[in-house]
């Protein structure tokens, strides 16, 4: 099944170039308008290299025929989803819940997920590495990180903000 | 200033400026220890610290990266010695002979061996970059045009496009996606928006720093994360003879030439440290002969590997310095560094901003010698940094990557463009594709578009018209030839099995 499938990901890998090449193509023509004093137009370069990948796709694709192994299924790990998953939903936790409640939440339950047991010694790395994080850069550094979205968790959010920047005030 | 005066200017500045000290050693036990832990590497704490910078004083900044250049070249020595784990690639070379060197209990030796030829690769090269790259950036200046720059931009790609990738069409896809990327944005002659889809934020173009970081950090704690970090189990070599300074003295006529090809392969754009190590490594084993024990624990390869990667970096500063081209994956985040503090690298940075050269030239030297103190420290340490519990490392690694990608322009899409490369990056590395050359080819597609336009204007549009400028038509013809070469070596490559088969 395995063998059947590989001439099939060594295909979609050269359908990927060629998508990128060809779709890219056509986008410059949106942008191929004639630059003032200038005999190029602002889609030459870009149509160059696009032409480059376009030609450098077919090539592995005819030199890479005998290759045994997929590129694609080599990529592929049993713990990849799990791990994109993770990173997925810290994204859109920062993006709705805020980065000062969201990274203790996230760091913990990573841990979790990756195997950790020992539940005291996950809690106390991921407060301890959040408080952290949260003196170095916005106490120090002043960087106001995402507050989120929700009502409630924004002003929590903001609470914790405004203590470690007003840290950064005690003399 | 003459490159004495910059050098003694630099070395004042250093000692007289508290920051600057603490972050002098900060970058070089910083370096080491990412160089030393397998799975990350100098490139991962490089993109995780390139937002920060922007809150530093440039020269600080710039200084920072070239401590955590030499010192994380070296960081892996120790650990590829003794635990078989090269921490980072530029050390690959020096597991294999090192690793025997160990378990035939000659850990000592070639521990010895390791710092203090780095040490000398590093301390030389960083004498002939001081000495050489102000005289470059002054002929650059009355000599170099836009087509000899895009001559040069050229045969960068074609060397970055034919090593580091597993087949040179992989290379030069890995190449092309960069420059691609480095198209969306606003064209650079008449502002022109390109692939931005209408949205204002990709008007600036891809920013470096978050596609650097996904490129770099992210792809390799994905990695980590999904194979549950695992490491191999630590075993400790002993033995009690001594690298003497009688070894050293056999071992001249290899520091010498290791250091010669360290330091021409750190010179060319997209070659880098881990070449130069197995460039040098193969010529000692060939000069060698059936005479050696490569392979099977041989001092001589580790003192190959490690001259040569240390003697890389040096020279690899040169054209970044005194043309703004980097040669490879951290001289493009110091590019990445100059233009968050809205700089343009080249050559009248000599003229503009003396003080980040001087402190970039006393920081690689005193760094270099620096190893030495690194080397007896790292190799007393290094047992416990090998069992660090990976998952804590790249949960708080994965953190800090999303408050740099955050923290440039305080935009969540950043952040978004962050993952994204890291996610292409894992696809795209996992299936043989270069990340450097990624990253070269955004850097050096910028560079190239820019310098092409001009060149072109100034022909008349006779792009022929390149070939008659000397520095652009033997670096056009170079680059030409090095992918001639390399699609020849990678059909040879091709043949071989199948003869075999045959």
């Amino acid at each position: 099944m395995l063998r059947k499938m590989m001439p099939l990901s060594r295909l979609a890998e050269t359908v990927f170039w060629l998508a990128v090449a060809i779709g890219g193509g056509l986008l410059t023509l949106r942008f191929s308008r004639a630059l003032s004093n200038y005999d190029f137009t602002s889609a030459t370069w870009p149509r160059l290299i696009l032409a480059g990948i376009g030609v450098v796709a077919v090539l592995q694709f005819l030199a890479e025929r005998d290759r045994k192994v997929s590129a694609i299924a080599a990529a592929w790990r049993p713990g990849l989803p799990t791990v994109l998953a993770m990173v997925g939903g810290y994204l859109l936790a920062l993006t709705w819940i805020g980065f000062y409640l969201a990274t203790p939440v996230f760091m913990f339950f990573s841990l979790l997920v990756l195997g950790e047991r020992r539940l005291p010694r996950a809690g106390a790395f991921a407060l301890l590495a959040s408080a952290f994080f949260f003196l170095v850069f916005t106490t120090f550094f002043y960087i106001a990180m995402p507050a989120g979205a929700l009502d409630g968790l924004l002003d929590a959010n903001i609470a914790i903000r405004e203590t470690f920047l007003a840290l950064g005030s005690i003399p | 200033m003459s490159s004495l005066e910059l050098l003694f200017n630099g070395l004042g500045l250093l000692v007289t400026d508290p920051v600057a000290l603490a972050l002098f050693f900060g970058g070089l036990c910083a370096g080491s220890l990412f160089g030393a832990i397998p799975g990350i590497n100098m490139l991962t704490l490089g993109a995780v610290l390139l937002p920060f910078s922007a809150q530093m004083n440039p020269a600080h900044a710039i200084m920072l990266y070239s401590v955590i250049y030499c010192s994380g070249v070296f960081g892996g020595a120790i650990t590829a010695i003794l635990f078989n784990i090269p921490g980072a690639p530029e050390n690959a070379a020096t597991a294999i002979d090192g690793y025997p060197l160990t378990r035939a209990g000659k850990s000592r030796k070639a521990v010895g061996a390791a710092v203090l030829c780095s040490a000398l690769g590093g301390v030389i090269s960083s004498l002939v970059m001081i000495f050489a790259a102000q005289a470059t950036a002054r002929w650059a200046v009355q000599a170099i045009q836009p087509a000899d720059i895009f001559g040069i931009v050229a045969l960068g790609i074609a060397i970055a496009a034919t090593v580091g990738a597993k087949t040179i069409w992989k290379g030069w896809l890995s190449v092309l996606f960069g420059m691609l990327l480095a198209c969306v944005g606003t064209d650079p002659i008449d502002s022109a928006p390109r692939f931005t889809f209408g949205s204002y934020a990709l008007y600036a173009g891809i920013k470096t720093v978050p596609l650097i970081l996904g490129v770099f950090a992210v792809v390799e704690i994905f990695s980590q994360l999904a194979s549950r970090g695992t490491l191999p189990a630590v075993r400790s070599g002993g033995g009690s003879e001594h690298f003497s300074l009688s070894d050293l003295l056999q071992s001249r006529w290899t520091v010498c030439r290791s250091t010669v090809i360290g330091f021409f392969a750190g010179l060319v754009p997209g070659v880098g440290a881990s070449l130069a190590a197995f460039v040098s490594y193969g010529s000692e084993k060939a000069l060698a002969g059936r005479s050696g024990r490569f392979g099977r624990g041989e001092l001589r390869g580790v003192i190959a590997a490690e001259t040569a990667n240390n003697a890389a970096t040096g020279a690899a500063m040169i054209p970044m310095l005194a043309l703004g081209l980097p040669g490879g994956a951290l001289t493009a985040m110091m590019i990445g560094v100059y233009q968050l503090h809205g700089m343009e690298p080249g050559p009248l940075i000599f003229t503009t901003a003396p003080d980040i050269i001087s402190l970039v030239f006393a920081a690689m030297l005193l760094a270099n010698v620096g190893i030495l103190l690194l080397g007896w420290v790292e190799a007393r340490t290094v047992t416990h940094l090998v069992r660090l519990d990976t998952r804590y490392l790249m949960i708080f690694l994965l953190v800090i990557s999303t408050i740099g990608a955050y923290a440039e322009r305080n935009l969540m899409i950043d952040v978004w463009v962050m993952f994204g490369a890291g996610v292409m990056a894992w696809f795209l590395r996992e299936s043989g594709y270069s990340m450097a050359g990624l990253v070269l080819g955004l850097i050096l597609g910028r560079v190239g578009e820019a310098s092409f336009m001009k060149a072109a204007l100034l022909a008349d549009y006779d792009v022929l018209a390149f070939f008659e400028r000397p520095v652009a038509a033997v670096c056009l013809g170079l680059a030409v030839a090095v992918t001639c070469a390399g699609v020849l070596v990678d059909m040879l490559k091709r043949a071989g099995p199948a003869t075999a088969r045959a």
